[in-house]
């Protein structure tokens, strides 16, 4: 049997961890550049304070009902996935990490009865050694797994754990299920499901298979049978190295001058670059990009891009020198510019490095000893300690965060403060 | 690399078992970098063991352990001075006796736990400091149990 185990509104979660006054009260978490609220307590969702709601339209209505409001705060809250995963890695034998605060799980229990008190030994323990509750939802397949979780997280009364197991509770929890809330069903899909007269998880798992696949390809059609209950979607232990890597970021204001821009996007580009030599990998072609905000009708549009190609490489102060001069032709000036980032591609582990007789092994060797210098000094004193100097000129484009959180768990001038007083 | 094992094997039974190369494995091999030192070989070479690292010594559940800094003088005596660093883990029973950091009213505090026939308190370990009573309506809770501290001298 299968487990998604998934936390109760992560992110307000942890900022309650560390301020546990806050629990019973009204929380929100705004995204990047504090714009809209992605996260919220059960008191907020109560209070009628929509999920994905621009904070600019609803401000009055935070202030009247005193709601805690905060920046995102990524550095805590990946630090605190990290130890609820590694929670459960040392509590079942496989785990799937899924996202920041889902993952899926093997059990070992046998019957219903120990299964149950496994996964509420699990929650608990969770909770004793992070501060983190969390909902775990049990059943044969991975679809079903997620519709139960979703079942113990509305229903109270089952303290967290719910196992979607026997035919009679299994139609009866997906007839109570609209279509759109499925694992894998998107927006399109559900739609067009609507169309054919199919509303609910149980229309859907009562739907003919064939028809299924001609209408929705071969991924409708798992769905259908993960539904019945046959396991189409497998446990995913380690994850596949990212192909692909990406850091873009809008801007806290739009941007009119090419310095700002450059200085964001070497910042950025240190961020990927970073991610890049965690992975212990080199690329060898970078795509570079900035656009304007297509949201303002009236503004005058540009986007611009431009694809880059070198020999495999980690070194920061040489992509940042390609990404810049890069794009610097294909900047116009005049136009206002909200967003820019770079994504790395062909991304090849460093072991393959293949030496090219006029790399300079020395060269190579003293880039190398430059860019653990500076992880080295970054990760003890915080990020952005030691920089590129054109990232520096933060003014414009840093991310407007003026409700964060401290680095409760990352940076040590933050760490909390117990009162001996 | 070996990428492809023929289908169909046939074997006299000498071969038990054929494996196919694990592709995302990898092999560090210094290709350029390596420096050979030219005199004699380090008699210490084979008897390498890790240096000691002062976070096995100190942590011993990382996914349950915080730091917090301690702010003030009331547990002196229990060796906790201010502005000194503690280590405190979440997933230690949270016994009598032990040093705790607690939660009352919205703020963390370090104090020793007693509960005797009397009642539940943070005990300060410094005469000059009061202990707190718990009582029914406090808001309190222990959020973690003071395993280290240290202290610059």
């Amino acid at each position: 049997m299968l487990a998604l185990a998934d936390c109760n509104n992560f992110y307000v979660s942890c900022e309650r961890v560390f301020r546990p006054e806050l629990e019973n009260q009204p929380v929100v978490v705004l995204s990047n550049n504090d714009g809209c609220i992605i996260a919220r307590s059960n008191e907020s969702k109560a209070l009628g304070i929509p999920m994905g709601a621009p904070v600019f339209k609803i401000e009055d209505q935070l202030r009247r009902q005193r709601v805690n409001i905060f920046s995102s705060n990524y550095p805590l809250y990946g630090d605190m996935s990290d130890r609820v995963m590694s929670t459960f890695e040392a509590s079942v034998p496989h785990v799937e990490r899924y996202s920041i605060d889902e993952a899926f799980l093997e059990l070992s229990a046998r019957n219903e009865a120990e299964r149950f008190s496994e996964c509420r030994d699990l929650r608990s323990r969770v909770r004793r050694h992070t501060g983190i509750p969390i909902s775990i939802g049990i059943a044969p397949t991975k679809t079903l797994a997620k519709v139960a979780n979703h079942h113990a997280k509305r229903h109270p009364d089952c303290g967290g754990v719910f196992e979607l197991g026997d035919a009679g509770k299994r139609d009866e929890v997906l007839g109570a299920t609209e279509v759109e809330e499925l694992w894998g069903i998107g927006r399109r899909t559900g739609i067009k499901l609507r169309r054919a007269g199919i509303t609910t998880a149980l229309d859907l798992q009562r739907a003919d298979v064939s028809w299924v696949r001609r209408e929705f390809t071969v991924n409708g059609m798992r769905t259908v049978l993960e539904l019945r209950g046959e396991p189409c979607i497998e446990l995913e232990m380690a994850p596949p190295a990212k192909q692909t890597i990406c850091s873009a970021k809008s801007f806290g204001q739009l941007i009119q001058e090419w310095d700002p821009l450059a200085s964001a996007l070497t910042a950025y580009l240190t961020q990927a670059v970073d991610k890049l030599r965690r992975q212990q990998a080199l690329t060898s072609t970078m795509q570079v990009f900035a656009h304007t905000n297509r949201h303002r009708r009236d503004d005058p549009q540009h986007a611009c891009s431009v694809l880059l190609e070198f020999s495999p490489t980690d070194y920061l102060p040489e992509l940042a020198r390609r990404a810049v001069q890069g794009l610097r032709p294909h900047f116009r000036e005049g136009m206002r510019y909200q967003k820019a980032g770079v994504l790395l591609l062909e991304l090849i582990p460093r072991s393959q490095r293949v030496g090219h007789l006029w790399d300079d092994p020395e060269q190579l060797e003293k880039q190398d000893a430059v860019m653990s210098v500076m992880e080295r000094v970054n990760r003890r004193w915080g990020r952005r300690t030691l920089n590129l100097a054109s990232a520096q000129d933060t003014q414009q484009w840093c991310m407007r965060q003026n409700r964060r959180s401290p680095g409760y768990t990352t940076c040590w001038s933050e760490i909390p403060v117990a009162h001996a007083g | 690399m070996l990428k492809s094992i023929p289908k169909k094997l046939k074997t006299d039974g000498s071969i038990s078992a054929i494996y196919g190369m694990e592709e995302s494995g990898s092999l560090e091999l210094p290709l350029f970098s390596a420096r050979v030192a030219a005199g004699f070989p380090s008699p210490a070479e084979d008897h390498l063991e890790s240096r000691l690292d002062l976070n096995q010594h100190l942590i011993r559940n990382p996914s349950s352990t915080f730091f917090v800094r301690a702010a003030g003088e009331s547990m002196m005596e229990a060796g906790i001075y201010d502005r000194d660093l503690l280590i405190v883990d979440r997933s230690i029973e949270k016994r009598n006796r032990r040093v705790v950091i607690a939660t009352l009213n919205g703020e963390f505090t370090v104090k020793r736990l007693v509960q005797d026939e009397e009642g539940i308190f943070l005990v300060a370990e410094n005469p000059d400091f009061d202990s707190i009573p718990i009582r029914v309506d406090s808001d309190f809770s222990i959020w973690g149990v003071v395993t280290y501290v240290i202290h610059q001298v």
